[in-house]
């Protein structure tokens, strides 16, 4: 017999009749060659067998299952339970068939029905290899006792009725599936485990009913079980799925994930409530929600430990046996569906061992499990029902397994991951340190900078030297006096005012000196400070301005002694350096200067005596402050020299003008601080001069 | 004024943040003057002749990562001159008040002091007595201990110092100043206030003057 005819038996099976009765035949005795375990049992069968062909291998089957889960089943009421439930089936289902048979003739023609037949094949091989695959495996009678329990387990709990709604659920699923069009793969393959669980529950129940009837296959059981399992929608479902090779290829991935479902007690009832999730979501999300979905399935797989293609292959070759001889039958009489329903087969069969064995050793969670994927509805709720009793390590595994098949699947993930962070990483760091570094640079170089340019800033040099501090003080001094003069002129009675007033306005216009613009001329600057000194005739000696006045001179005749003579020069020629010389004489020069005017004020306002009139001392101090400024136009226009000197003696003029220019800038500077501290005179003196006057004595 | 405000303008390119400004009280010849030059200078200035007036000294320290300008107005002790030192208080930061351990009049003329460096200072002046000369240990006329009970009971700081040997000359200086940036950073010492002794520079060391050198240095540079 050809593979193709056992195939067809299969679908016989299934569909009924319509396929190809006489094959079924065939492929029954088949499977009972290729399961001698089974002979005793099938035996018993095997004038039905004949007759009614596959639908008794599958019943020998069942009720060699059966047989033992009757044996096992002592509660009476499960039993009544489930001959109750197994009656309903049967009523139904032979409605269903006579439907069938009326439809029958259409179904044959159209293409819609050979996919409904391959679909119809599929669901039947699943069945009946498991079966097969139980004896040909040799699997012990405790296991198949177990998975016969298990299964009943689950009749019991669902009744028929549940059975029936889910059925009528099912159809209108796929009706609606079929109105909407969506051919998404996604919804094919989740139609495809509804089947596998439907045709798994559907031949438990007929393996049921049959230990409960303890009826050798009859023509009534076998429609019976083949409406079950060919209940039209799994019929109409393959339709829209079966023909393409990416539904093929999704195909396997779902009878794959089954397996996996399968290799753990709980994981079946896992993987078969994500897949219903998904069914769920693919319906109602439509094909949007297709991408994810094979992500999900794709995760479940992976997550579940499918077994690769390779490992597939494997435990082919294990049954290799039985499945050659199917599938020479199926050759010879269905070539179009071979190739789909070999994957199914192994996958099936596949899927049978593991159940058998893990269901088995879990009974009764495999029972849970199965009624949980009957129920399930909103299945979000299952997967997480599922998932808690399934314990965390479900979790943590399905959360490596889907990290890695992401990764897996899409290599550039990582790879981008990897990227992203890293370079982010490095580029954060690096420029964290070049920042730091550049930071550093520029503070040293800032530093730097700050240094030199404090060393021929005017202004901070004036402040070191401490000018800035006097001319504070003195200001201090002049405002109080400022206040002083004006609360005692305004307690004074007109006539003392204008005994006063005359020598007030008299130091007043001494203090308003002309601005002298002319070039300064050369002066004899120490013996004229001390003798405005000496006139001031305050105590106060000239030994600091003179010591700046002459070190500065002193430099600058050296400077002109040199000038040209390279060789032996101690004095630089550096126009910068030259520029800060003459920034810091002029700026030392004006510190004390205005020390010397701060200390005039102090003593002016301490000393009591009338020795020197205040004019003369404000006289003495105007013509100091000249003195001074001399001095500084003098010492500005000297340093200019030089500097234009160097610049013209190594062509530097570019270079020289604007540090000459700044020279003087800042000599002009210096005078307006002289000149202001001299200003700030006024009111200590005019303070002075009432304090002393005999008006207020 | 004009001037004042022009100089300050001319300060140039800053290398500190603050400028805290001290005043020296005493008695003539207590050491103030050497308290401050063993502190900026780092020396004992043996033969130092009376201050007039006031005198000035700097130097630049660090609290807390902040650099710190000291401007330190040295007052002259002369009690001739105690009418115009009195105008130097206003606006100081920390009053270093310096009697002489081996001369007992100049501790029992610390009250006085006081009272002017309290009055003519802001509440939140730091206050600082110092007992110079303690290297002079044999002719110790003041103990530490009434010193220190003086200093506890007016709320002062307190140290014994040797401008000579320069003991303890620095802590002086720098736990005033120490206490005086705690006050700015409790907020105690409000700077925006006039007269709080203390002027913040923002730390730009590129001001306007700077810019005008530029083209000078880069001429320089060749």
């Amino acid at each position: 017999m050809s593979d193709s005819d056992d195939d067809a038996a299969f679908a016989s099976a299934d569909e009924g009749e319509i396929n190809d009765p006489s094959a079924v035949g065939g492929m029954a005795t088949q499977k009972i060659k290729e399961k001698k375990e089974n002979v005793e049992q099938m035996t018993k069968q095997e004038p039905q067998k004949q007759a009614s062909g596959r639908n008794e291998g599958k019943g020998k089957n069942k009720k060699k299952k059966k047989g033992k889960n009757g044996g096992k089943e002592t509660g009476g009421k499960t039993l009544t339970d489930e001959k109750l439930s197994a009656k309903n089936l049967t009523e139904e289902k032979v409605v269903k068939a006579e439907e069938r048979k009326t439809e029958k003739p259409d179904k044959i023609q159209s293409e819609t029905d050979a996919q409904k037949t391959q679909a119809i094949t599929k669901i039947s091989t699943l069945v009946d290899d498991k079966k097969s695959q139980d004896n040909s495996d040799k699997q012990s009678d405790i296991n198949s006792d177990k998975q016969s329990q298990i299964s009943l387990d689950k009749q019991s709990q669902d009744n028929s009725d549940k059975q029936k709604q889910d059925n009528s659920d099912k159809q209108s699923q796929i009706n609606s599936d079929k109105l909407s069009q969506i051919s998404s793969n996604k919804q094919s393959i989740s139609q495809d485990i509804h089947k596998t669980v439907v045709s798994e529950v559907n031949s438990s129940k007929t393996d049921q009913e049959d230990s409960v009837t303890k009826i050798p296959v009859k023509p009534d059981n076998v429609s019976n079980n083949n409406i079950v399992t060919e209940s039209p929608e799994s019929v109409t479902i393959p339709r829209e799925r079966d023909h393409t090779p990416e539904q093929e290829e999704v195909l396997e991935n779902l009878t794959s994930a089954a397996e996996e479902q399968s290799s753990g007690g709980w994981g079946w009832g896992w993987g078969s409530s994500l897949l219903k999730t998904a069914t769920s979501s693919v319906s109602t999300f439509t094909h949007q929600v297709g991408d994810g979905f094979t992500t999900l399935m794709d995760t479940v797989e992976t997550s579940l430990g499918a077994p690769p293609p390779e490992e597939m292959v494997k435990d082919e070759t294990i049954s290799d046996t039985e499945k050659d001889e199917k599938k020479e039958t199926r050759a010879t009489n269905k070539p179009e569906s071979q190739p789909k329903t070999e994957a199914q087969t192994k996958t099936l069969d596949e899927k049978t061992n593991t159940q058998t064995a893990e269901g088995a050793d879990r009974g009764g969670w495999f029972s849970n499990i199965s009624s949980l994927v009957q129920n399930t509805v909103s299945e979000s709720i299952g997967v997480l029902e599922t998932i808690g009793t399934g314990s965390l390590d479900v979790m943590e595994k399905i959360g490596k397994k889907t990290y890695s098949v992401i990764t897996e699947h899409d290599p550039g993930f990582r790879k981008a991951r990897q990227f992203l962070g890293n370079k982010g990483d490095k580029q954060n760091l690096s420029a964290l340190l070049r920042d730091a570094k550049d930071e550093t640079d520029q503070k040293i170089e800032m530093e730097k900078e700050s240094e030199e340019a404090r060393k021929c800033h005017f202004g901070c040099l004036f402040d070191d030297y401490q000018g800035l501090a006097h001319l504070e003080a003195l200001e201090i001094l002049s405002n109080q006096s400022e206040k002083r003069v004006q609360t005692l002129l305004h307690a004074m009675s007109e006539e003392t005012i204008s005994e006063i007033k005359p020598e007030l306005l008299q130091i007043k216009d001494i203090f308003e000196i002309d601005e002298n613009d002319d070039e300064a001329t050369e002066h004899d600057f120490v013996k004229l400070v001390t003798d405005q000194l000496t006139e001031l005739h305050l105590g106060t000696t000239p030994d600091k301005l003179n010591k700046v006045q002459e070190k500065t001179r002193k430099w600058l005749i050296d400077f002109h002694s040199e000038s040209g003579d390279d060789k032996t020069t101690t004095i630089t020629r550096d126009p910068k350096e030259i520029h800060r010389l003459a920034i810091q004489s002029l700026a030392e020069l004006t510190s004390k200067s205005v020390e010397q005017f701060h200390k005039a004020g102090e003593l002016i306002l301490l000393q009591k005596d009338g020795e020197k009139s205040y004019l003369d001392r404000s006289k003495a101090l105007a013509g100091l402050t000249e003195v001074l400024c001399t001095e500084v136009g003098i010492l500005s226009t000297k340093f200019s020299h030089c500097l234009n000197t160097v610049g013209e003696s190594k062509e530097l003029s570019e270079v020289v003008n604007p540090l000459v220019t700044n020279i003087y800038l800042e000599a002009t500077n210096s005078s307006t601080y002289i000149q202001d501290a001299f200003q700030l005179l006024l009111p200590v003196l005019q303070n002075a001069v009432i304090q002393n006057s005999d008006v207020l004595q | 004024m004009k001037s004042h405000k022009a100089a300050d303008m001319a300060a140039g390119p800053y290398n500190y943040s603050y400028i805290f400004k001290y005043i020296i009280i005493g008695d003539m010849g207590v050491g103030k003057s050497c308290l401050l030059h063993q502190f900026t200078e780092k020396k004992f200035m043996a033969d130092c002749p009376h201050t007039i007036g006031v005198e000035f000294g700097t130097r630049i320290i660090e609290v807390a990562g902040q650099k710190i300008k000291l401007q330190i107005w040295d007052t002259a002790g002369q009690e001739r001159f105690r009418a115009v030192t009195r105008s130097y208080y206003r606006g100081a930061a920390g009053a270093l008040m310096v009697y002489d351990i081996t001369r007992r009049s100049t501790y029992n003329h610390l009250s006085s002091w006081l009272t002017d460096a309290r009055n003519l200072t802001n509440p939140n002046t730091v206050i600082f007595l110092i007992g110079n000369k303690c290297d002079l240990d044999a002719q110790r006329d003041v103990t530490f201990e009434e010193a220190k009970q003086f200093a506890d009971e007016n709320g002062l700081m307190f140290l014994e110092c040797s401008a000579k040997t320069g003991e303890n000359v620095e802590d002086a200086f720098l736990d005033t100043a120490k206490k005086i940036y705690q006050n700015i950073q409790d907020g105690s010492l409000d700077l925006n206030a006039a007269e709080s002794g203390v002027q913040h520079k923002p730390a730009t060391p590129r001001n306007p003057l700077n810019t005008d050198q530029t083209p000078n240095k880069e001429g320089c540079a060749c």
